[in-house]
């Protein structure tokens, strides 16, 4: 069952949310839309999920339009950025609301509710109120509750940016083997780079309404399409007036050597450590300013104010 | 030895102790002390005074006629204000902010004003009376006036609790509800109106409120005819008018503890399923 996004365009006012999208999104994939915010994402996420109808363009599963069917209508799973727990229910009839709609035997309302307790943990929370539940837990149960009529589609907005560092890490891993197990098909918008790479089978990069690149998570890394997804994935410095046109280096790619006559001579402004890696701050001869990010023995014998040869091994150029 | 007072547990807001005086004091002198003088003015009559005060068919029929007429006017003032909050805020309206300032004419205007238009309005050749004496209803100079005073008066209570209630109300609740297959009435009964139960409560019971205590509208609307469309205040007054304090107030005291019981009983509904859970 695979679903087809063709030629989606959406506006909102003057504002071209999307712009001619299209993508296809295979059956059992995990597929992640990433984008700075506003690059119509999450846009694109309310189109397959029913709530937003696009201007132009259709979204097809197996050869039937799905285009103008309600979200009501198209079961897919939708978990929100915020979690969007009903406040007044309990974590049970939460999970269970999607089955007491469509008016199911309690007993297998039941049933099923308990069977997806027990798939995110959450057992003995069942009548606590959402109020009374910590973030990580609150995004378990929205996760169950977009899970419980069994989807055809699981469609997650921004699904852990509401959490903090160390629960966002841990719910990542969970979700994959979640979805490992379970195989729905399922598309999950994020900012972050990090989370896309980690999760995903394949990245959509948006930017200004249009898909940049999409590809496997190596594939984006290694050969990023464009300057904008060089630089959305971050870490990079661009050099100018150094060959014909604008190149990107990324931080990790810079080597130092003391000696020698390869790459371009600089000098270091500073030295700092962040996390793992240790940032050297260089000024070249160009006086164009460049960032490498060694590893910590590599960054040992360094000294501000040294002057060494800063080699590129490797460089991003992209035709006019 | 000394004498220390117990250490109290630092509280990080400061200003405790002097902004729990000026709450205490102020509310003694604007209703504690007034509501305790009516009692002792009203215990002056002795237990068989009292009762004898409040007894009567014609006391009763007008305890019966208040708060009877409160109750339907607190209950048609939660169903048109609850719809005319969802308007006001759901929908971009012609005019959006006139219908706004509109919803608050009836907290600003003199009720007597207020009682005196209504008056125009629904007696038999009056505008809208016209329209519906075919039908055979008498408003005005009958309890069904009453009401449309009341709920007049009683109507930005319910608008102006539940308004801001809606207006923060996520989107998304109703748009997670409609993914997970929820039809449009669905959503209305299992997640918009639970998330408001709490505002539509406070809304319901200060409109019953200020019906109960009304007086200014209703006497011009009602006809005042003993045994029928006079309400418990007008009764009050008419007994202060016959130098009669103390029947005045035991009426006053009877009436305190009806419309106590009952927005306690509110209160108790507004805040009951939460403590059943505990």
């Amino acid at each position: 069952m695979s679903i087809e996004i063709l030629g989606i365009s959406k506006n909102f006012g003057s504002f071209r949310a999307l712009d001619d999208v299209t993508l296809t999104i295979a059956k059992g994939e995990l597929l992640a839309l990433l984008g700075p915010s506003g690059s119509g994402k999450t846009s694109l996420l309310r189109v397959l999920a029913g709530l937003e109808l696009p201007d132009v363009g259709s979204v097809q599963e197996d050869g039937h339009d799905l285009t103008s069917l309600g979200a009501r209508d198209r079961n897919v799973g939708l978990v929100f950025q915020h979690f969007a727990l009903f406040p007044h229910l309990d974590v049970f009839e939460n999970i269970a609301f999607s089955l007491r709609v469509r008016k199911r035997p309690a007993g297998e309302v039941h049933e099923r509710v308990e069977e997806l307790l027990h798939l995110v943990q959450l057992e003995g929370l069942a009548h606590r109120r959402p109020a009374e539940l910590s973030g990580g837990q609150r995004q378990r149960v929205a996760l169950a509750r977009a899970l419980a009529a069994r989807p055809r589609v699981l469609l997650l907005d921004e699904p852990f940016s509401a959490l903090d560092a160390k629960v966002r890490h841990e719910l990542r891993g969970w979700l994959r083997r979640l979805h490992e197990e379970l195989g729905t098909t399922t598309v999950f918008v994020t900012h972050d780079q990090d989370e896309a790479f980690e999760l995903a089978d394949r990245v959509a990069v948006f930017h200004r309404g249009r898909i940049e690149q999409i590809g496997t998570p190596d594939q984006i890394y290694d050969e990023p399409k464009s300057p904008f997804v060089l630089d959305f994935l971050g870490q990079v410095q661009w050099l100018e007036g150094l060959g014909l046109t604008t190149l990107g280096v990324r931080h990790r790619d810079v080597t130092l050597h003391a000696t020698g006559d390869m790459g371009w001579p600089a000098r270091i402004v500073r030295i700092h450590r962040t996390g793992p890696r240790v940032r050297v701050d260089l000024e070249l001869a160009t006086g164009q300013p460049l960032i490498a990010a060694l590893d910590p023995p590599a960054a040992q014998h360094l000294t501000v104010g040294q002057e060494v040869r800063a080699v590129a091994e490797r460089k991003y150029a992209f035709g006019p | 030895m000394s004498l220390s007072r117990p250490k109290r547990a630092p509280v990080a807001l400061p200003g405790l102790g002097l902004s729990l005086g000026i709450t205490v004091t102020w509310l003694s002198f604007i209703a504690l002390i007034p509501l305790i003088a009516l009692v002792i003015r009203a215990g002056s009559l002795g237990w068989h005074g009292w009762l004898d005060a409040i007894s009567g068919e014609r006391v009763w029929l007008s305890l019966r006629l208040s708060f009877g007429a409160s109750l339907m006017a607190a209950t048609l003032d939660t169903l048109a204000g609850l719809l005319i909050a969802w308007v006001l805020c759901r929908y971009k309206l012609p005019g959006q902010a006139f219908w706004d300032v509109l919803v608050d004419l009836p907290f600003a205007l003199p009720t007597a004003v207020a009682g005196i238009a209504l008056t125009a309005l629904w007696v038999p050749g009056g505008f809208l009376g016209r329209m519906v004496a075919p039908l055979g209803w008498k408003i005005a100079f009958a309890e069904p006036g009453i009401v449309v005073a009341l709920a007049f008066i009683g109507l930005p209570f319910v608008v102006r609790t539940v308004q801001p209630v809606l207006q923060s109300a996520e989107k998304e609740l109703e748009e997670a509800a409609e993914s997970l297959g929820a039809s449009p009435s669905q959503v209305i009964w299992r997640v918009v109106l639970p998330t408001l139960r709490p505002a539509l409560l406070t809304g319901f019971a200060l409109a019953f409120a200020r019906a109960v205590g009304e007086y200014g509208s209703v006497i011009f609307i009602c006809g005042n005819i003993p045994m029928k469309t006079e309400i418990t205040p007008l009764l009050i007054v008419s007994r202060l008018e016959q130098y009669d304090y103390a029947g005045a107030t035991a009426l006053a005291t009877i009436m305190l503890a009806l419309s106590a019981v009952i927005l306690a009983l509110l209160q108790v509904l507004q805040s009951g399923r939460r403590l059943a859970l505990r």
